[in-house]
């Protein structure tokens, strides 16, 4: 692995690793050890200041704010990945798909994919979340759907657009010649080549997913308590910021700090795969 | 041959549009439960329930409700809102007062910053300043913005009371109320927005700087400074344009955040009213009024950058 | 008669690394030189260091004088007056080297908005002065076209349209006939012939093409791994080439091997 070395002295990937890890694992950490589930209310103890069993002191309810936020990270980090794993596969698969005849209008299933592709760049997150809101009501399964298929298009665009580029080259013609099925030919040369741009694109996708998710549980519209969320408390507690600034800094912090280290962990990657730089969305 | 191809975009983009409202169509009237028990809740008496089933409609087969939305959309007849009892079309008409020019200014705002920034660090680039702004963007970049509009809100409002920290008074009072209510929400939306700007027009920058025709310029008489301004920069926007075309959703997403952390009287502030509300023909026309306007700027976008860029004549958007 | 261009050990350094050993030699008005040498042997180099646009840590030092004005030790600001004016190059990639976004009359117009006064109109009628000169009108090219609606033979034609313009002391045309099919090429070659002739312009011309250094310098220059293995009058050099790798040189173009290796395309970015 000629690619190991540049993995090691890449100091933009152990910068977002750093980022990601300050947050992610005391989330492992507290979910593992404390369980999924909010700390007790305890109303004698509310706005308590930094203490040893508090480090961060506690919220208008009481409750121990950093085990609070620690969860509400874990959740974030829970729909985000499951919503970007979701929207990776099945943008990649339906993606190669469309990429299989060179013009998307020559077969049915390229016209419909990109037509599909076309109606994610109408609809922002936050109206697919009002639409599935009103009509089912606010549900985990609900937020993840939603920050799904926002991902969905751009994942459909980009591995289409990279396989492509790869469809052309001279290798793939002499591997057809030879008698390879398209889907071997995909499986063989085309995933393996765009891999590494898939990878970058997921922890883009990831930073994309996790502000989706704070904006979403921030206005009602995400996954419905009891389980803590960022965006749920920075609702809670946006209206003492009068009195607990910090009560609304550190949640938002710890968004950030998740955003950040994705996105800089992405840029990272991509130094170290030699990716493209960019990729042009048409 | 370029009117004709382009006329083929324009109507896939129509069939675009249909297809986005028959969607929101299909997801506001194939609910479980009937959509008048649910707008009125669970204690409503069984006689209005069916009333309203019929003012609504809903007895009609489903085409032929969906066909008569969609006239009435183009008519501009939104239906009444089952919650404030008034034309769908007034309140939105109200509301776009706030909204249109907050996200026209953060928009605004946010390649009004972010052209020059990255411009700045292309200029300098791999040099302290470059260095410096590419670590600043990137941070500013992963900035939740409505947890920014409540950080900004404690600095300017809360402790240095300088701008008010919530609600628009409208524009009847005059521009500066409006102008100060407005300007706290439109920078914490532009803020994000700017970074990703800057940081794409660093990098289209550069890719341009390297092009063998910026080499042809300088041979030909070109000052770095010129070649920069007056070849680098036009090529470089035309990404750049392209870029803001597919950050408009998101812009818009942003806005209905942080109009409701400012408690924003704008349309985005009445979709979530009318969410929890359940306000069914609020909520079906304001989507789609959204979509369509999201529609209609990515067509603009589109006829801007094949005016620009002569290179995509006859060739398929 | 005096040297136009008078070059006095040139090299150039990258860092650690010596590109171009020391060169000398000289160009007289309405004259061509040759020079020539496998890809990667310094040529290009060669072309940009006189230029001025060597690439970001590339040094040139020695001494060049173009017309008594010493070029390598002349201000940023001095040198813009230069290039394009007194100092022209035409490039070797046609397909690249124009600006895509913006008509191919303007960008030869720039030419003239750079270093002339004259007004709009004046622009104007020399412009189209320069695409009929370049047989560009002639195959119906308009001056309003953009560089993608041309062939390579024909942007080429706007490259040296573009270099022309000013009537250049110097020409440092690289590779400039490689895109031309072979009538293109003659009648580019005698138009710049004609400049020769009638305006003194001297020609330094970067070419893997031996025949056709042969047909139009008067002096050579053969360059291999960024030296200089052998200079003279055209004749001496092609007649009794005393350096082996000239003698080489010579029986590749003799055996049609005479074309620069094609270099790989870049690929989709992946490593492979």
């Amino acid at each position: 692995m000629k690619t190991l070395p540049t993995f090691r002295r890449n100091r933009t990937l152990w910068l977002g690793a750093a980022l990601l890890g300050t947050v992610m694992l005391p989330a492992l950490l507290t979910a593992l050890l404390h369980g999924n589930h909010a700390p007790p209310i305890d109303v004698i103890h509310r706005y308590a200041a930094s203490s040893a069993s508090h480090p961060f002191g506690t919220d208008p309810f009481g409750r121990d704010l950093l085990v609070f936020i620690c969860l509400g990270a874990f959740n974030s980090l829970i729909i985000a990945v499951t919503a970007v794993a979701l929207a990776t596969f099945v943008g990649t698969m339906l993606g190669l798909i469309a990429a299989m005849r060179p013009d998307t209008s020559s077969s049915a299933s390229g016209t419909l994919i990109m037509g599909f592709a076309d109606l994610g760049l109408a609809f922002p997150p936050v109206l697919i979340a009002a639409l599935l809101v009103t009509a089912l009501g606010a549900s985990t399964s609900g937020e993840i759907l939603a920050i799904a298929l926002f991902g969905l298009p751009a994942q459909i665009r980009l591995t289409r657009q990279a396989a492509r580029s790869i469809l052309l080259q001279d290798y793939i013609a002499a591997s057809r010649l030879a008698g390879r099925s398209t889907v071997t030919i995909m499986r063989l040369h085309v995933l393996p080549n765009i891999l590494p741009l898939l990878m970058v694109q997921t922890t883009s996708s990831l930073a994309l997913a996790i502000l989706s998710d704070a904006g979403l549980s921030y206005l009602g519209l995400g996954a419905p308590p009891p389980r803590p969320d960022l965006g749920r408390a920075l609702a809670s507690y946006q209206i003492h910021i009068f009195d607990h600034p910090m009560l609304v800094a550190i949640p938002g912090l710890a968004i950030m700090l998740l955003v950040c280290g994705f996105n800089i962990l992405g840029d990272g990657l991509r130094d170290a795969l030699d990716a493209p730089y960019r990729m042009r969305m048409s | 041959m370029t009117g004709q191809v382009f006329l083929r975009f324009l109507s896939g983009r129509m069939l675009l549009l249909l297809s986005a409202s028959l969607i929101i169509f299909l997801a506001m009237n194939l609910l479980p439960g009937d959509p008048a028990a649910i707008m009125l809740g669970l204690d409503a008496d069984p006689a209005s329930v069916l009333a309203l089933h019929h003012q609504l409609g809903l007895d009609r087969p489903l085409a032929a409700r969906y066909l008569h939305w969609i006239g009435d959309y183009v008519h501009g007849n939104f239906g009444r809102s089952s919650i404030y009892d008034v034309p769908v079309s007034s309140l939105i008409t109200e509301r776009l007062q706030a909204s249109l020019p907050l996200v026209l200014s953060a928009l605004a705002l946010a390649l009004g910053t972010g052209i020059p920034a990255g411009l700045m660090a292309a200029a300098n680039r791999g040099r302290m300043m470059d260095t410096a702004l590419m670590g600043l963007l990137q941070f500013l970049k992963s900035v939740p913005d409505f947890w920014l509009a409540m950080m900004m809100t404690f600095v300017f409002s809360i402790t240095l009371h300088w701008l008010p920290s919530s609600g628009f008074p409208g524009w009847q009072e005059g521009i500066a109320p409006a102008v100060r209510a407005l300007a706290l929400p439109a920078v914490a939306l532009a803020i994000p927005q700017a970074a990703i700007t800057a940081r794409f027009m660093r990098s289209s920058l550069i890719d341009i700087l390297a092009q063998d025709f910026v080499r042809t310029a300088r041979a030909q008489g070109y000052s770095r400074r010129a070649v920069l301004w007056r070849i680098a920069l036009p090529n470089a926007l035309i990404p750049v344009l392209t870029l803001a075309g597919i950050q408009f959703p998101v812009l818009i997403t942003g806005s209905i955040i942080v109009e409701s952390v400012f408690n924003f009287p704008g349309c985005g502030k009445l979709l979530l009213e009318a969410v929890n509300q359940r306000d069914i023909p609020v909520v079906q026309n304001l989507v789609m009024m959204i979509v369509t306007g999201v529609i209609v700027l990515n067509v603009l976008v589109t006829a801007a950058v094949r005016w620009l860029d002569p290179r995509l004549e006859g060739e398929r958007p | 008669m005096k040297a136009l261009l008078d070059v006095r050990a040139l090299k150039v350094r990258s860092h650690e690394h010596q590109i171009l050993h020391p060169l000398s030699f000289t160009i007289r008005p309405g004259e061509i030189l040759g020079v020539t040498g496998e890809s990667g042997s310094g040529k290009s180099t060669l072309a940009l260091a006189l230029m001025g646009l060597l690439p970001t840590g590339f040094r040139a030092c020695g001494n060049a004088a173009l017309q008594g004005t010493e070029l390598l030790s002349l201000s940023e600001h001095d040198l813009c007056r230069l290039r394009g004016k007194t100092l022209a190059m035409v490039f070797q990639e046609p397909m690249t080297a124009l600006n895509p976004t913006r008509a191919i009359g303007q960008q030869i117009a720039d030419t003239f908005r750079l270093h002339t006064v004259l007004s709009r109109s004046q622009i104007r009628a020399e412009t189209r002065t320069l695409l009929q000169q370049t047989d560009l009108l002639e195959a119906g090219v308009s001056e309003r076209a953009y560089p993608h609606q041309l062939s390579g033979g024909q942007r080429q034609r706007v490259l040296l349209a573009m270099a022309l313009a000013c009537r250049p002391s110097l020409l440092i045309a690289d590779e400039f006939t490689t895109a031309l099919d072979p009538q293109t090429r003659n009648a580019m070659m005698d138009l710049l012939r004609h400049h020769c002739d009638t305006h003194g312009m001297a020609v330094l011309m970067v070419s893997h093409d031996l025949g056709l250094i042969r047909r139009h310098a008067a002096h050579v220059l053969v360059l291999k791994d960024g030296a200089c293995v052998e200079q003279g009058s055209t004749s001496s050099v092609f007649d009794t080439p005393s350096h082996a790798y000239t003698q080489a040189l010579l029986a590749m173009s003799l055996h049609g091997a005479g074309r620069a290796p094609l270099t790989p395309l870049p690929v989709f970015g992946m490593p492979t």
